[in-house]
């Protein structure tokens, strides 16, 4: 009886043995013949997209299960550059902690959350960068009735006591920047940011310190905007962000980065939704030839469609439209921030299209 | 009459009174002290519930995101006709094991005047206003006396009506089941008179004050519509009862079983049935598999064949192996496969005539719900969902929960059956892998599943992120269960087992008979407590990035800065959550409980 027991184990064993190595043998035969990530997402029909799904206007899930925010939009406009339909996406929410080895192990097409650009990213986990959409740093946030305000610096925070969360850059930005300037702060470092923005309202913290973005965002649900200001002007910190890919994909990687110039061309031109129709291609040509007015030879020797570029603007919009959406209901302008175009002394810049 | 009663009723209260609160000085003290906590603990939950500061809606307007995620409108009534189907089997199940009990009046009401006792001392210890803003100490008045009373009005008229009927009726019985239709009725009802708060948006989309509004009529009529499906399945279910018709005995479990694995193949991969396919493809399957299955059968019952099958058997697994590497179906394989299995347990099982017809049975059964699945499971999903996953909120929360624990509870048990084997390299492979398994944290296993397996496998092998939760939760859940089992196994007489080998019982036998019923009957509490710990640890599925219930509520929504705007409201969702998972935890050990009950439990 034992005997015939251990042999139908065994057999049970080999069997899914068998099985496991039939349908990985069948995929690896499969994956011999090498394919471009455009190939890829083309024939699958539709582009994974890597995003947080939980970062105030830049990718949120709302009620219907929908994603908003800048870094979806993005997601929106390279479908709508590849399919032509700015609906073919499919989000993937991912955690800080999983987002580069989703994108490296082929999960996703392209990372679009919130995402540093840095050295060590850049250089050692065989990823690409594409031209960053939002420029972002650390800033602090005090009370008004603390005498602080929105031109304040950090030698004013001397003496106060300041919260941030642990296990991040933020802690060591502002230990240093403080002891760069003379001011003695004292620094509390909790677990999430959640819990600092809770000592700072009950009072137990003086100033809160973190990515700008997410201080304004705060500031905004908890309609403090005359109570509390974020300084300093210039952040402490840079923290660029924009889309990931990866680096072994040059056409790929062109695909992502032209959707991005695109809205930054259209938006110095001032082309958007409403008027990429009605705009007159003859009398600027550089977005005839982005529009694909004219041959559109540029787009079709990236792979992609003569008109691609003119569905990003017609179904997305372009850099202003996006950010205007998405980031003025927290709080956040352009004016005056590293995010203004360059004509209007901000950092967003494209190269020329021809 | 009435008079005595009262009269008696007095006499009982103060007698209580005095014996269970005010029987000493001190009890007196420890008395008051408590009433002053609770009443204390009860204002400080109400204010937080009806202060202003509360965004209620934030779970009204999300409802769907908490429950189903980014299930597509279009496709509900796949959701509807589903939820029909379970108030179907349920009201059938209902009827069919009703044991016409009945209760008095008397007991009813006094549970009724219990609740709206309390609901008259809540409304009383209400906060007439709460403090909104902690620092500069601003009030809002959210309870006006004229509503405080008019409140208390209701209540009162109730209290008095309930009173009314308890005297009157006091020694009438009635049906317990109809109870229940009476107050499920009581709520059906409401939901058409309640208002809730709705977000209400202005002609340019702009979110604008919220309004009280009564629940949609696309909510309101498909519940109506299924309370009365219910009350009439409880009746017929009732009839099939007393008409004796056993099929429905058997039926009902496989059901429940089943159930699932249909929801998810319905709802969720919505398949491509295709008359073609099914014609070229499954049915042919069917029969081959059903052929196969009855001659080996019909060969095994002749006493004269018996001889011939472990040749059977080699010539079946010979089967099977070549399959695998032929270039033919999938499903083929998968029928060969069983059909092996089939061969290999029929000597233990088919050895009565009565076996061997049930056998046939649960093969015609096998063979057509495995092709079903394959079906449902391999080909193409017709759903689309705009971007975001199908699967989240709390219908992942449950999809989890339920296949971790109808995965893990065999591959638990046979894991202890293992642990305690003779053989030793059966033993060994099941304590290393129990004791892996359990050194580990849950989260660890979570991230390996999610991050490092992909590195393992080859390029292009995919498994689907909820596919993996699923895994890694039963594999980590197996490990506990086989624990708890063995605790079970290890509480069994060892009489027991010389008794089966007395009778001539064989291992199979031994132990699907004699070993395992009562071994998995003295850890019941901690099986069902293990199913608990499940469906609560199913929340940690966030961090690999999946939206379970719990994540939805404490980060999705409170980050929603668009559309209606519900920034920063996590107070609110936290507590809807803790709510749905006491409701569904606490049921849970209640039906233990009762299960327990009726196996004696504890009482011998």
């Amino acid at each position: 009886m034992n005997k015939k027991a251990i042999v139908s184990l065994l057999v049970l064993a080999l069997v899914a043995v068998a099985c496991a190595t039939d349908t990985a043998e069948e995929a690896a035969v499969e994956e011999v013949v090498a394919k471009t990530t455009l190939d890829t997402v083309k024939e699958r029909g539709f582009l994974k997209c890597g995003v947080s799904g939980t970062a105030v206007a830049f990718s949120e899930t709302q009620a219907d299960g929908s994603v908003t925010g800048i870094d979806a939009d993005y997601c929106y406009a390279i479908a709508a550059a590849v399919f032509g339909d700015y609906s073919k996406v499919e989000f993937t929410a991912l955690t800080a902690a999983e987002r580069f080895t989703a994108l490296s192990s082929g999960e996703v097409d392209v990372l679009i959350r919130n995402t540093t650009w840095t050295q060590s990213r850049d250089t050692e986990l065989g990823l690409d960068f594409g031209p960053t959409t939002y420029f972002d740093g650390q800033q602090l946030m005090g009370r008004n009735s603390d005498g602080l305000s929105a031109s304040s610096t950090l030698k004013d925070i001397d003496g106060l006591k300041v919260c941030t969360n642990a296990g991040t850059t933020t802690e060591k930005n502002i230990t240093e920047g403080a002891r760069l300037v003379g001011a003695s702060i004292v620094l509390e470092t909790v677990e999430t940011f959640a819990e600092a923005m809770e000592k700072f309202k009950a009072g137990a913290c003086d100033i809160v310190t973190t990515d700008g973005s997410a201080l304004v965002g705060n500031r905004a649900s908890e309609g403090a905007l005359n109570d509390w200001s974020i300084f300093p002007s210039t952040p402490i910190s840079k923290e660029p962000l924009g889309p990931v890919y990866r680096s072994n994909d040059s056409q790929w990687g062109d695909i992502v980065n032209w959707v991005v110039y695109a809205t930054f061309i259209a938006d110095e031109y001032g082309v958007g939704r409403s008027n990429v129709d009605s705009f007159d291609y003859d009398a600027n040509p550089e977005m005839g030839r982005l529009t694909g007015k004219n041959d559109g030879q540029l787009q079709t020797v990236m792979g992609l469609s003569a008109d691609a570029f003119y569905n990003v603007i017609k179904q997305v919009g372009n850099y202003d439209e996006i950010y205007s959406k998405n980031l003025n209901p927290v709080g956040l302008y352009r004016e005056g921030s590293a995010n203004a175009s360059w004509t209007d002394g901000g950092l967003i810049y494209s190269p020329p299209a021809r | 009459m009435i008079e005595a009663n009262t009269k008696v009723d007095y006499g009982v209260v103060k007698r209580w009174l005095k014996e269970n609160l005010f029987s000493s000085y001190s009890s007196v003290v420890l008395t008051f002290a408590s009433i002053f906590a609770l009443v204390a603990l009860f204002r400080g939950i109400i204010s937080f519930i009806i202060s202003p500061e509360r965004q209620w809606t934030a779970i009204t307007y999300n409802l769907q995101l908490y429950m189903v995620q980014a299930y597509p409108e279009s496709d509900f009534i796949r959701v509807w006709i589903t939820v029909g189907l379970v108030i179907v089997m349920f009201g059938l199940t209902w009827g069919y094991n009703s044991k016409n009990i009945r209760i008095t009046i008397n007991n009813a009401m006094d549970k009724l005047i219990k609740v709206f006792v309390v609901l008259f001392l809540l409304i009383l210890i209400t906060p007439t206003s709460v403090t909104t803003d902690k620092v500069q100490g601003i009030q809002e008045e959210v309870l006006q006396f004229n509503t405080r009373l008019l409140f208390l009005g209701y209540v009162t008229i109730l209290l008095v009506t309930v009173i009314f009927i308890k005297f009157k009726f006091s020694d009438k019985t009635v049906l317990r089941d109809l109870l229940s239709f009476a107050y499920l009725g009581f709520l059906i009802a409401s939901i058409w008179f309640i208002k809730v708060p709705t977000v209400v948006f202005d002609s340019t989309n702009v979110r604008v004050q919220d309004q009280y509004l009564p629940v949609a009529s696309s909510t309101t009529i498909p519940w109506t519509v299924l309370y009365f499906v219910l009350i009439g399945f409880y009746y017929l279910g009732k009839s099939f009862n007393s008409k004796q018709v056993i099929a429905l005995k058997r039926a009902i479990p496989a059901f429940w079983f089943l159930l699932p694995l249909l929801v998810v193949t319905w709802i969720y991969r919505k398949p491509d049935f295709s008359l073609v396919s099914i014609y070229s493809i499954d049915l042919p399957m069917v029969a081959v598999g059903l052929v196969l299955g009855y001659i080996s059968l019909f060969i095994f019952n002749q006493e004269k064949n018996k001889k011939y099958q472990k040749y059977f058997f080699y010539l079946t697994l010979a089967l099977f192996l070549v399959s695998l590497f032929l270039p033919i179906l999938r499903q083929l394989k998968i029928i060969f496969f069983l059909y092996f299995i089939l061969t290999s347990l029929s000597p233990y099982i088919s050895n009565t005539k009565e076996n061997s017809k049930n056998l046939l049975i649960v093969w015609t059964l096998s063979i057509s719900i495995i092709l079903f699945l394959m079906r449902g499971g391999t080909s193409e999903t017709l759903i689309e969902v705009p971007g975001s996953s199908i699967y989240g909120g709390f219908a992942l929360t449950w999809i989890i929960a339920y296949f971790g624990v109808l995965l893990s509870s065999p591959l638990g048990v046979l894991l202890a059956l293992g642990r305690t084997s003779k053989l030793p390299i059966v033993r060994i492979i099941c304590t290393t892998f129990i004791e892996l398994v359990r050194s580990v944290p849950f989260i660890t296993w979570l991230f390996f599943g999610s991050v490092m397996l992909s590195l393992f496998l080859p390029r292009g092998v995919e498994f689907d992120e909820v596919v993996r939760a699923i895994a890694v939760t039963a594999i980590f859940s197996s490990a506990y269960l086989a624990e708890n089992v063995r605790g079970g196994l290890q509480s069994i007489n060892k009489g027991q087992f010389e008794a089966a080998d007395a009778v001539g019982l064989n291992t199979i036998q031994r132990i699907s008979l004699i070993v395992l019923p009562q071994a998995l009957r003295a850890v019941i509490p901690t099986l069902v407590s293990q199913v608990i710990s499940l469906f609560k640890d199913t929340s940690l599925v966030a961090i690999v990035g999946l939206f379970d219930l719990l994540f939805v509520g404490i980060k999705v929504i409170p980050a929603q800065s668009q559309g209606a705007n519900f920034l920063g409201t996590v107070l609110e969702n936290i507590v809807f959550c803790a709510i749905l998972y006491w409701v569904f935890t606490y049921s849970f050990s209640r039906r233990s409980m009762k299960i327990e009950k009726r196996l004696g439990l504890g009482e011998r």
